[in-house]
């Protein structure tokens, strides 16, 4: 169920939000089996018929957890020791298990558990920590049943680690802080995705459904999906950041102004930051990382960027489009002398510039219709590079684009908290804006559920 | 020691849950390399042709409210007057996907003509109940006849 | 000055705590009232009837149903599903959207569907079956009108830009390659010499009865009519608000309709409704008027078949192949046939052959929009079944 539809919003949410604040303070058990049995509804609400799988893998991943707990203690394992082989085993037995069900989902043509991605990242994200005993519980069952179901973050992340929530799960304090913060973090998320994103996403569909179009189209429909993807899911991370926060967990940032990335490795640790950490915790340092010499590095470096890809989705261009920026990546750090002293502005550009054309490989199906879509990029279409339609698309979306770029920045939002902070007039301007975008997001999810029945008076 | 039993005892058993589960779905989702016109030939050896009429594109539409264009081929056996209840409906998909909407479509019919039968013509109506109604990646058989399992039979060799 | 900046920032987290309550207090107003206000049964505004409250069962809930029927019937049941419909075209059309759910916005409050491209192998199973029907029926006169989409027309009302798919084009394509037994008056010319007027409701994907009359006077020869019959029109309503209001949610423009009698002629006529049985001394339907559909006005919407008896007597007899774009234009053409019969092949199951020896048919006419005809199947369907005995099987006996 995503956040942004009409019965999460005004039905689930409400009545979760609602049961957890008439518990009272003292009952903080309750409360969080209020949400582990809210996680349960939200999984079934979203894809009642993958349950069985995804209730099995919870248990898989929890007693296996537990079990190299149990391990690392009867050998007396410290965390700094060396692992035991016997843990080693069934860390790898585990993993193996989680990645082959994964796999199997992605590729065959079986019907995908929703959020298989992320909660399985989560999972092995608990094993490995109990593994390298990065946490205080040595694999606690019952900690991690909740960490895994925990609905905010279950169907689209952000993929947060085990240690960096475990500890949070048993020592919670709640201020009204948190509830602040965690709402108008979940409101702003709401407003990119329904706002922005769903607003990019008809038009993306629109223009990319031509086969002939004009250079000028083709590049418009790139930056028309780049901030579609961004927003969507930024706005969506925003929304499980702020939900888990008006519950008292605290999530690092999953997106940093990624558009204003000063390069490709800057990038990547701006966008997706929760995916970046992952691969980088259990992929990149555990093979070794930059401490094995730069020939291991660079081959390192190509197992995370292949991995990254294939995460993404299961056809070859995903594969590509992770190798693509792998290349980048090595580019930048190897080869392309002194980038760092351009001038930021440059930098910018070309890292967004590069990014979008990557963005290519998302939203087309295959690579040959990818090859296809660049070449119209540079008029294959034969239409020249400004046509009517060219025209069209900019001039009747001027508004959502412009408001969609200076939201990349922080602009707007330090300008708010200027603006909230001034004084009570601009409190007052603040507070309408706000309840008129909140009227324009309803306005916009129910206009998405509208449908005239036609057929029948044509 | 105890406690470690347990748990690798219950994840092995979560995993051959897990596993049992995808064979099973992968079993009923397997989509067939039989052509349509080789099923057509298997579901019609024992389909006694007597009672019934072919049904064209339009019948299609008209008893099952789908369109024979959205999938790689459709047969329809239709009752030839108001007192035959024989019929015979097979579907091969284009995707698996499509398997609700015919699914939904076999049900209804079904149930329309069990009512017209309903306290009208027993025989028939028995007829109705012991019809047969299967679904198995992307072909879909709706059987009623006399020997209905035959040729229920005869389908899930051609698959 | 510490003490200041420290008491702005306390009371600014005040004012954002009070902001995120007033948030949480609005989401859970609207829930209440979501959950209080009784179900509707049905939408004038999307002219469907709404989803109700599911039914709980252990299997509808392990399938996924129960879950995605909650989904609708929630979002079907919103308070004021309308007016919040009606917010949004006002904030697209306030940011300088042109288009917005396959409907462009154009200019003087007019709505138009956006056509879509033909699809070539259904064209030509259609062009195939109607042609084999016109060599088989050689003895009836056959006439094929097919009407462009609103946007191919009235083009200096579109938004500026617009890349509008040829449907022109496409139903030309579809013309040309007819039996040159059938006649193909050039209606599009004639439309678009008008192109002016208003030939297309503003709010609605039909044309107007000035449409119809248009394209009849530029039919009327090859239909066996008389193009210089003058009809009197009378406007029965300014509110009506069609299909593509319905569609964006816009509510700002109205429309008119107008029907129109034969002046000179004295015509008496009967409808009949084969289906119920009905019969009618218009082909008018006032109390259509009353309805969110008012286009309805014609005859009260689409039927399997539609029998006109006149009291003209010149033994011709015609049979229209058709959907709702013909309904408003029969009344053009009253004067001139004994018999009318009016055949919908979306919902029309039975023998066209034995339809037709029974009515003694003499001429045919094909009237479709190309938005229907484009895309169609049903009309192939019901003439390629005339081949084939009749069912009789599908009836309901209760």
């Amino acid at each position: 169920m995503s956040f942004s539809s009409i019965s999460f919003l005004f039905l689930f949410m409400g009545l979760v939000c609602l049961c957890y604040w008439l518990i009272p303070r003292q009952y903080q058990t309750a409360k969080l089996v209020l949400l582990f049995v809210a996680g349960l509804l939200f999984y079934t609400w979203g894809d009642a018929k993958a349950l069985p799988v995804y209730l099995l893998s919870v248990l898989f991943n929890c007693f296996a957890g537990a079990e190299i707990g149990e391990v690392l203690d009867e050998e007396g394992t410290r965390p700094g020791d060396p692992r035991p082989q016997r843990a080693k085993v069934r860390v790898i037995f585990a993993a193996a298990a989680d990645l082959a069900v994964l796999a199997l989902f992605k590729y065959s043509a079986l019907a995908m558990p929703v959020g298989i991605s992320f909660y399985t990242f989560s999972a092995m994200s608990y094993l490995f920590d109990v593994y390298y005993g990065r946490t205080e519980d040595r694999g606690n069952f019952l900690t991690a049943c909740f960490y895994i179901t925990f609905f905010p973050k279950l169907i689209s992340g952000p993929i947060v680690e085990y240690k960096d929530m475990a500890e949070q799960i048993d020592y919670r304090t709640l201020s009204s802080s948190d509830f602040t913060i965690g709402t108008t973090k979940f409101i702003a998320g709401l407003f990119k995705k329904v706002l922005i994103a769903d607003n990019f996403q008809a038009l993306v569909a629109d223009i990319s459904g031509k086969q002939t179009m004009a250079a000028g189209t083709a590049w418009l429909c790139m930056i028309y999906y780049s901030l579609e993807l961004y927003f969507d899911f930024s706005g969506y991370s925003d929304m499980a950041i702020g939900l888990a926060r008006i519950f008292g967990f605290q999530f690092d940032e999953n997106f940093n102004y990624p558009y204003l990335s000063q390069g490709l490795t800057d990038f990547w640790r701006r966008w997706h930051i929760s995916l970046g950490r992952w691969f980088r915790d259990y992929v990149y340092i555990p093979l070794g990382g930059n401490r094995k010499g730069k020939q291991r590095q660079i081959i390192n470096l190509c197992v995370v960027w292949i991995l990254t890809g294939v995460w993404h989705g299961s056809t070859l261009n995903f594969v590509f489009w992770g190798i693509y920026h792998g290349c980048l990546i090595m580019l930048e750090r190897f080869v392309v002398p002194g980038v760092e002293r351009w001038p930021a502005a440059v930098r910018i550009f070309f890292t967004d510039l590069l990014v979008g054309i990557g963005w290519i490989f998302f939203f087309c199906p295959g690579l040959g219709a990818s090859v296809h879509f660049m070449g119209q990029m540079f008029g294959a279409g034969g239409l020249g590079f400004v046509n009517k339609e060219t025209v069209y698309y900019f001039t009747g979306n001027l508004v959502l684009l412009v408001a969609a770029v200076i939201c990349c920045g922080p602009g707007l939002k330090k300008l708010n908290a200027k603006i909230t902070a001034s004084g009570q007039a601009g409190r007052v301007v603040s507070t309408v804006l706000v309840a008129l975008l909140f009227a324009l997001t309803i306005a916009y999810m129910v206009g998405s559920t509208y449908h005239s029945f036609l057929y029948f008076t044509f | 020691m105890q406690k470690r039993t347990l748990y690798a005892a219950g994840k092995f058993a979560a995993l051959a849950l897990i596993v049992l589960i995808i064979v099973r779905m992968a079993a009923s989702d397997r989509v067939s390399r039989t052509g349509f016109s080789a099923m057509t030939d298997a579901v019609t050896a024992d389909f006694q042709t007597d009672h019934v009429l072919e049904g064209q594109a339009q019948m299609v539409r008209r008893l099952y409210g789908l369109d024979p264009s959205a999938y790689d081929g459709v047969l329809l056996y239709y009752p030839g007057t108001n007192m035959d209840c024989e019929e015979l409906f097979l579907v091969k998909l284009k995707s698996t996907d499509q398997q609700d909407e015919v699914r939904a479509a076999i049900e209804s019919r079904k149930s329309t003509q069990l009512d017209n039968f309903n306290g009208y013509g027993t025989y028939q109506y028995g007829m109705l109940q012991q019809s047969v109604t299967e679904i198995d990646g992307n072909y879909c058989l709706f059987v009623c006849a006399d020997n209905a399992d035959t040729i229920k039979q005869d389908f899930l060799k051609a698959l | 000055m510490a003490g200041n900046l420290h008491q702005r920032k306390r009371s600014r987290r005040i004012y954002l705590g009070n902001l995120a309550r007033g948030f949480f207090l609005i989401l859970i107003i609207i829930m209440i009232l979501n959950l209080i206000i009784p179900d509707r049964d049905y939408s004038e505004g999307e002219n469907r009837s709404l989803a109700k409250r599911p039914a709980f069962s252990p299997e509808a809930l392990a399938d996924g149903d129960f879950f995605s029927d909650v989904d609708t019937w929630y979002s079907d049941q919103f308070v004021l599903r309308d007016s919040w419909m009606n917010l949004r075209f006002t904030a697209q059309k306030l940011q300088g959207k042109k288009e917005t759910d396959g409907v462009y916005i154009g200019k003087d409050g007019y709505l138009m569907g956006r056509p879509e491209e033909a699809d070539a192998d259904r064209n030509r199973r259609t062009i195939e079956a109607v042609n084999a029907f016109a060599v088989s029926h050689k003895n009836m006169h056959m006439t094929a009108v097919v009407v462009p989409a609103a946007a191919c027309i009235m083009t200096d009302k579109l938004p500026d830009n617009a890349p509008v798919y040829d449907q022109i084009g496409a139903i030309r394509n579809f013309t040309d390659q007819l039996d040159d037994t059938i006649s193909v008056p050039d209606v599009i010319s004639a439309l678009q010499d008008k192109s002016s007027d208003q030939l297309y409701y503003k709010t609605d994907h039909h044309w107007t009865t000035y449409g119809a009359y248009t394209a009849y006077v530029a039919a009327a020869n090859d239909i066996g009519a008389d193009a210089s019959e003058r009809y009197m029109d009378y406007t029965v309503s300014d509110s009506f608000q069609g299909t593509m209001a319905s569609r964006t949610g816009c509510r700002s423009s109205k429309d008119t309709i107008d029907v129109c009698e034969p002046i000179e002629t004295d015509l008496q006529y009967v409808v009949t409704y084969p289906q119920t049985g009905e019969k009618s001394a218009s082909i008018f339907k006032r109390e259509s008027l009353n309805q969110k559909d008012q286009y309805e006005v014609f005859f009260g919407g689409n039927y399997p078949t539609v029998e006109i008896q006149t009291t003209v007597n010149n033994g011709k007899s015609l049979l229209i192949f058709k959907d709702s774009f013909a309904n408003s234009f029969v009344q053009f053409l009253l004067p001139f046939y004994e018999r009318i019969t009016m055949v919908d092949p979306r919902y029309y199951y039975d023998n066209i052959d034995t339809l037709m020896s029974s009515e003694k048919v003499t001429d045919v006419l094909f009237l479709y929009s190309g938005d229907t005809l484009l895309d169609d199947q049903n009309l192939a369907d019901t003439l390629e079944a005339a081949k084939e005995p009749s069912g009789s099987a599908g009836g309901n006996r209760k």
